[in-house]
């Protein structure tokens, strides 16, 4: 969702609020005070808003990455943290089963072939969502203010 | 194994068949297995599937061992024959195994198809919006 949010097309202001209140730097400070603070302060609120409607399902879903979701509306570094110390768990599970399978102790073929998949889709996972917020950070940088 | 639930899931499912080909396997292998009449005959092995504990996939819920008590054949010439020349073999119907063989494989092979294709989802999904 929040890649969605970051990412697309319509969404550049209030990505750009995302990202303001995420630093909590810098664009008030320019020039423009006024035109900024009125794109922060509103998507802020609305994120605000969300971010509360949220919660709930976050903290009860089953999804991670919802509860990241949820957790983290404001703050992408710690949805990017919380996403690579997923994929680190997946690929050390991925890496014990490897050694296990070396070793003979593998009972289960399936198993490693499972979690090799499932670090392999979570590294995807991942890099996509890098590269879409890259992709948006670069948009933004492009904006002629 | 949150994001990636339908490939766990079909992993339990996967591991379940697996036992029970195991179990199969054990029966056919043991299926020609002569004991003396005083001894219990080798019992079959029977797998019995149950939901998971947190509802997510399925899981063994135990092994049914089949009787004991087995088939008496008259085979004097076995060195295991008792005094009237019979030895006891498994209660093990060859034809059953081999359906439940069957049966086995192909839930094995669903499951891992499931994986496959989950797979194949989350990996289209991932290409979402490159064109």
């Amino acid at each position: 969702m929040s890649i969605e949010s970051i990412g697309g097309v319509g969404d550049v202001a209030s990505s750009l609020g995302t990202l303001a209140a995420g630093y909590g730097q810098g664009i008030a400070d320019t020039d423009n005070a006024q035109m900024t603070s009125a794109i922060g302060g509103g998507s802020g609120t609305t994120y605000t808003g969300s971010v509360s409607a949220l919660a709930p399902t976050g903290i009860s879903g089953i999804g991670t990455n919802t509860s990241v979701d949820g957790s983290s509306g404001t703050d992408f570094a710690s949805l990017l943290s919380g996403g690579i110390d997923k994929l680190q768990g997946l690929q050390s599970t991925s890496d014990d089963l490897a050694v296990k399978a070396a070793t003979g102790d593998l009972t289960n073929v399936h198993d490693y072939m499972i979690a090799s998949n499932e670090a392999q889709l979570a590294t995807q996972l991942t890099v996509a969502v890098r590269n879409k917020a890259v992709d948006a950070f670069n948009e933004i940088m492009r904006m002629q203010v | 194994m949150s994001i990636f639930d339908a490939i766990g899931i079909a992993g339990t499912g996967v591991t379940v068949n697996r036992k029970w080909m195991d179990a199969v396997s054990d029966n056919l292998a043991n299926i020609n297995t002569a004991t003396r009449t005083s001894d219990p005959a080798y019992e079959a092995k029977y797998v019995v599937a149950a939901e998971a504990a947190d509802g997510k996939g399925t899981q063994v819920a135990g092994v049914v061992t089949g009787s004991a008590e087995g088939r008496r054949v008259y085979e004097p010439t076995n060195p295991l024959a008792d005094a009237q020349g019979y030895v006891k073999y498994p209660d093990i119907d060859m034809s059953s195994q081999m359906t439940s063989l069957m049966m086995a494989q192909r839930a094995y092979q669903a499951n891992l198809q499931t994986i496959t294709t989950a797979k194949e989802a989350y990996t289209s999904a991932l290409q979402l919006g490159k064109g």
